[in-house]
């Protein structure tokens, strides 16, 4: 049951990428999508409270993205929405890994073409720590 | 007009910042919950061994018995986010010596194939009271003490008479 869970969201996180390494944006039908999911999870496996704290990382994105308009805010929902489904035990690490590489690949842009105003689409990251997470946990 | 996208990327100055700065939050929020848990054990420690060392008993397998359902039982709801070892204490020349260590997992440690750990440890050792020395010891001090009032009075009243 878990691993279908989890390939479910990569699917989805897969699917989010696309969109957003193409235009920069995420459709509000993925998002959309992404809480219809949430509320499967709810009625297929019963609310926790846990999954109420595995929003936060995903709300400060978004409180991050409204105040200083340097984030997306389809990241932060994103997050939440990821935080929601896989509960607080891993979103902390996704979100920190998820940092770490884009930092890295931040670091190589900025050095390439030394301008810090370029768009980096952040969702292939964080797919790409999801599948860390679950390889390594 | 209804919305159809949403923005979702990262400026490279926002992507290095953020992890940076995330990265420093969570390293002081680990070290005080660290310092938290560390004063904790040797608070904890330090209250054990007063307590062990005020102990007299006639028998060791009672002052055993004591020492570990009494003073060497913690309660370990209040550390955040520690491990702990089971306390050791030692009876030796009179002598009582308590040590216990703790440890805490690095951030995001789950990662690694061997977890590491931030490791602290508090040892104590204090001399155990004997009531017959206090005894003798107060007797003593106060068989001084009323010596050292007569003989202030005496340099008293004799100064005075002068």
């Amino acid at each position: 049951m878990e691993l279908w869970e989890n390939v479910i969201l990569t699917g989805y996180l897969l699917w989010g990428s696309w969109y957003d390494i193409r235009k920069r944006a995420v459709p509000v039908g993925v998002l959309f999508l992404g809480g219809v999911l949430a509320v499967m999870v709810i009625v297929w496996k019963g609310f926790e409270c846990s999954r109420l704290v595995a929003l936060l990382p995903g709300i400060l994105l978004l409180l991050l993205s409204k105040a200083t308009k340097e984030i997306g805010e389809a990241d932060g929902i994103v997050l939440a929405l990821t935080g929601f489904i896989s509960r607080d035990k891993n979103i902390l690490l996704i979100l920190g890994i998820s940092l770490l590489y884009i930092f890295l690949y931040a670091m190589i842009l900025f050095c390439r073409k030394r301008n810090r105003s370029l768009q980096i689409p952040y969702l292939p990251f964080l797919l790409a720590a999801y599948i860390t997470a679950w390889m390594t946990g | 007009m209804q919305r159809k996208n949403y923005k979702a990327y990262f400026t490279v100055e926002a992507a290095v910042l953020y992890p940076i700065v995330l990265g420093v939050i969570v390293l002081m929020t680990y070290l005080l919950f660290f310092q938290y848990d560390r004063c904790l054990l040797e608070q904890d420690m330090g209250r054990a061994a007063v307590r062990s060392g005020s102990r007299w008993m006639q028998k060791k397998e009672e002052l055993n018995r004591q020492l570990q359902e009494k003073d060497m039982f913690f309660d370990t709801e209040k550390y955040i986010a520690w491990e702990s070892e089971l306390p050791v204490w030692k009876l030796e020349k009179n002598q009582v010596t308590v040590e216990q260590t703790g440890r805490m997992p690095y951030p995001f440690s789950e990662i690694a194939e061997v977890p590491r750990y931030w490791s602290a440890k508090a040892a104590f050792q204090v001399k155990r009271n004997n009531p017959v020395e206090i005894l003798r010891n107060s007797q003593r001090y106060r068989g001084k003490t009323e010596e050292t009032t007569e003989s202030d009075n005496k340099e008293n009243t004799s100064g005075a008479v002068q």
